[in-house]
């Protein structure tokens, strides 16, 4: 159940994030350098916040194989 | 001798030069790496009962040639960018409707332009020799020098940088134990161990740092950590094919980036699935071995993984049989049997009984127990 809702609220930033992107016309801008580095940037820390959500939202450890 | 011990190491790095090759040949060519992995897989069954003993002089010393194999791995992290860059060139192709045409450089024909079976084909391809490839991120995260930097370089190209740290602080010092995410335990399938364990070695890079910095008095956003660090070192690539691609881009470094890292957790996963340690030092008995002899040269020797365990700073060419458990087969046959998890637990079923038999200890023995009946329990829900 944990890992459910990790994965929802993953979800939820994910779209969030990639509808921003689409409302500033980043998918028809993507080949000019600055924003490339802006988009990518912008996934990278989507990225990266999603893991640490999942830390949070899924538990210590829930690779654990007895819980 | 010290000639063909050394080359014959060179499997994957040819390999990868053959698959950046292929893709900028264009075509039906973008599909070469596919088919290596398809024509191992076969070779590797087919010289699944050859097994050989690391081969020493007269003396006792390796013949391998540290040097030459420490220049192959770090030239591998050059090579592996150029299979990004190849493949982005051909996302740039793609995504600016260039047209399907024969061009020439020098005496070698190429296809400007790529169609989008091709560029799966050559997609594909990128991830499965990225994966492969993370044989050398492994090898060199046990370097204490520079080789460890190249390594958290070489799998930032997969979006794991953590792994490095993750795989010799957690992994080896926790094998066979639930505190280590690597080790799969009975009745786990691969597809559910890729996730758990890439984002549980992400976990110990995180915590690992949290303290860290904690202990300091810095905060968590900080240009000291090293778990944001090796996310960061992922920018270029992203860069790169959002640059190069846009949507289909970032699509495509997508599928790069989980082939790779689920070949790099099957290889966790058929090298400890089901094995148990109760504390106590790690023993040779805690790990799968794999060493057929296309398994061995191809994967570097990472098969060897139950000597590699219990000396992990040895050098992979030094790895020997130590007579541990063993599953007869070589990786790529294995793969192919994880791929389908009923057929991959009815065959190591017979291997596990046999550990618990002849391998383990009574307290290891009490824990697979909870195994057997869980796994019993579930057979009969579902029937």
């Amino acid at each position: 159940m944990k890992n459910i809702n990790a994965f929802l609220a993953i979800g939820a930033l994910t779209l969030s994030v990639a509808a921003l992107l689409y409302l500033v016309d980043a998918h028809q801008n993507f080949r000019n350098i600055y924003w490339a580095l802006g988009i990518s940037l912008t996934l990278l820390i989507t990225h990266v916040t999603n893991m640490a959500i999942y830390f949070k939202v899924a538990g210590d450890k829930p690779y654990k194989w007895f819980k | 001798m010290k000639f063909f011990i050394n080359a014959r190491y060179l499997i994957v790095p040819v390999s990868s030069l053959i698959t950046i090759f292929g893709i900028f040949l264009g075509s039906t060519y973008a599909w070469t790496g596919v088919i290596l992995f398809g024509f191992y897989t076969i070779i590797d069954t087919l010289t699944k009962d050859i097994h050989l003993k690391a081969e020493v002089d007269n003396d006792g010393n390796s013949y391998g040639i540290k040097i030459f194999q420490y220049l192959v791995m770090y030239v591998m992290l050059p090579v592996f960018i150029a299979i990004q860059i190849f493949l982005a060139w051909r996302l740039y192709q793609y995504t600016s409707g260039a047209t399907l045409q024969n061009l020439s450089l020098g005496l070698i024909e190429y296809q400007n332009g790529i169609s989008g079976l091709n560029l799966v084909g050559a997609i594909i391809s990128s991830g499965l020799w990225a994966g492969l490839g993370i044989i050398y991120g492994h090898e060199l995260s046990h370097n204490k020098k520079e080789g460890f930097f190249v390594s958290r370089l070489i799998m930032a190209l997969s979006g794991a940088s953590h792994f490095t740290y993750a795989h010799v602080y957690n992994h080896h010092l926790d094998l066979g134990h639930e505190d280590d995410p690597a080790t799969a335990p009975r009745g786990r399938n691969v597809y559910l161990h890729t996730w758990l364990s890439h984002a549980g070695q992400s976990k110990f890079s995180f915590d690992m740092e949290a303290k860290k910095l904690k202990n300091q008095g810095k905060s968590f956003v900080n240009k000291d950590n090293r778990w944001l660090l090796g996310y960061l070192y992922s920018l270029p690539s992203i860069f790169l094919f959002v640059w190069s691609g846009g949507v289909i881009g970032l699509l495509a470094l997508a599928t790069v980036w989980i082939l790779s890292n689920f070949l790099l957790e099957a290889l966790n996963f058929m090298g400890h699935y089901g094995l148990i340690r109760k504390d106590g030092a790690v023993e040779h008995r805690h790990s799968w071995d794999n060493d057929s002899v296309f398994t061995s040269w191809f994967f570097i020797e990472i098969g060897r993984q139950c000597d590699h365990h219990v000396r992990g700073e040895t050098y992979f060419w030094e790895l020997d049989d130590v007579g541990g458990p063993n599953y007869g087969i070589g990786y790529f046959s294995l793969f192919v049997l994880t791929l389908y998890p009923p057929l991959f637990r009815k065959f190591v079923q017979k291997h596990l009984d046999n550990w618990d038999k002849n391998y383990a200890t009574e307290e290891e023995r009490s824990i697979a127990s909870k195994f057997n009946i869980d796994t019993s329990s579930l057979a009969s829900i579902a029937s």
